[in-house]
């Protein structure tokens, strides 16, 4: 008995905000399995989280940290997983009808407003830069710009950004009830798809490398790996590349991604009030981007001949392909015959490439004022 | 519920208003400018590469 009293005092300290990080990492790994939310990312990060929490081993926490300044530190892990994103999209849609460019520019209103509110609620500038950009719907974006302020809420805005990316099928639904009528839901939009040409597909990556590049220099990598990604995709000559980008590139990156960000949930890191403001603001962020996206549409409205359907703005947030789906969902749920699926892509396609350059603006804008 | 009551826990700094409104306006515009230049290359773009009908 005396053995095993000794024993047991000789065990390291466990605190009960460690045991909420466990909790925490346990109900990630049953959503990633369970309810198939971000599975991807999910899993590795809770799996970290509880990891990274047991008692006694900050000390020996070795791979995890190699890990995380390897792959984050040094940016690695979210510009490799954009060569496999945009590996993965196809901007035919976009292409075929670019009106749709601007739902994308639209949609990240959610960004700036979380921006305004951070701030109010005592957020400094490089912190409440970096939660903004969970209203980014981009993970990657998001660890990028954390890394660049060096944010002490890299694991809070990850975790915020990657669940809110899989609740879009709920968050979005009653905002855009609650800004739209039930006749706006019901308009129509043909589809007339026109033929985009190899030779547009190929010039287009690189154009909007350079463009964007020019225009928001802080963005340049992020847009130029993304694109680059694609320009593997529609080249034509690397068809094994692109598919394993897609898949075996993308996934091991997204795994080790996840791993490393368990860095920052260490208890002592991440059970704060201000992990739980993140959390709010993440809400705020995706509820504002998808308001904002749906206003616009309103507003083109009273310019155009040939209505949208509102629906169509909130389609502009980088969460690919959910945020389509659930457009085209809702308006088959209005009108049986209606399908807005292909709009929708185009729109949720153009929110990928806004996304980036909304980082690279939040960047500009934030970084010189930090020095 | 929980995140509101940790926000209002938190310091408010109302001064910080028209700086963050001020990047709020700069920053939506950046956008939308980057995105209209890439809207009118793709259309023009497509206008040249269209194919000629049979």
């Amino acid at each position: 008995m005396e053995n095993l009293t000794e024993l047991l005092s000789r065990l390291p300290a466990f605190t009960w905000k460690q045991g909420v990080m466990i909790v925490i990492g346990l109900v990630l790994i049953y959503l990633a399995i369970k309810k198939d939310m971000e599975p991807a990312l999910l899993l590795p990060m809770g799996f970290g989280a509880v990891i990274v929490n047991l008692p006694g081993i900050s000390e020996y926490l070795l791979g995890i940290t190699t890990l995380f300044k390897a792959g984050i530190d040094t940016e690695l892990f979210p510009l490799l997983l954009f060569i496999g994103i945009g590996a993965m999209i196809d901007f035919g849609p976009l292409l075929s009808n670019p009106k749709m460019f601007l739902f994308g520019a639209a949609a990240q209103f959610g960004i700036f407003m979380t921006l305004v509110l951070a701030r109010l609620i005592g957020f400094d500038l490089g912190d409440a830069g970096s939660i903004s950009i969970i209203g980014a719907a981009d993970g990657p974006t998001a660890i990028y710009v954390s890394k660049i302020f060096n944010s002490n809420y890299q694991g809070a805005i990850m975790v915020a950004a990657y669940s809110y990316m899989a609740l879009v099928p709920i968050i979005q639904p009653p905002v855009i009830m609650a800004i739209t009528t039930k006749k706006e839901r019901m308009i129509r939009m043909p589809y007339h798809p026109k033929d985009v040409t190899t030779l547009t597909r190929v010039l287009f990556p690189i154009f909007v490398t350079l463009i964007a590049g020019t225009v928001a220099p802080a963005s340049a990598e992020l847009i130029g790996f993304l694109m680059f990604g694609n320009l593997i995709r529609e080249c034509g000559v690397l068809g094994s590349l692109s598919a394993t980008a897609q898949k075996e590139l993308a996934n091991l990156i997204t795994l080790l991604l996840g791993l490393s960000v368990s860095f920052k949930m260490q208890a002592e890191l991440f059970v704060t009030v201000e992990t739980l403001a993140i959390i709010g603001l993440g809400l705020f962020a995706f509820v504002f981007d998808t308001a904002g996206g749906v206003l616009f549409a309103k507003f083109l409205n009273l310019f155009v001949k040939e209505k949208i359907n509102p629906m169509i703005g909130a389609a502009g947030i980088s969460a690919f392909p959910m945020a389509s789906r659930v457009v085209h969902k809702m308006g088959r749920k209005e009108d049986p015959n209606n399908f807005l699926l292909m709009h929708a892509a185009g729109a949720n396609v153009s929110g990928q490439i806004a996304s980036v350059i909304a980082g690279g603006m939040i960047i500009s804008l934030i970084q010189p004022l930090l020095k | 519920m929980l995140s509101v009551i940790a926000a209002i826990s938190l310091s408010w700094k109302p001064d910080t208003l028209l700086q963050s409104l001020g990047m709020l306006g700069k920053g939506m515009l950046g956008i939308f400018l980057v995105i209209c230049v890439i809207w009118v290359f793709v259309a023009l773009l497509n206008r040249f590469t269209k194919k000629k009908e049979a």
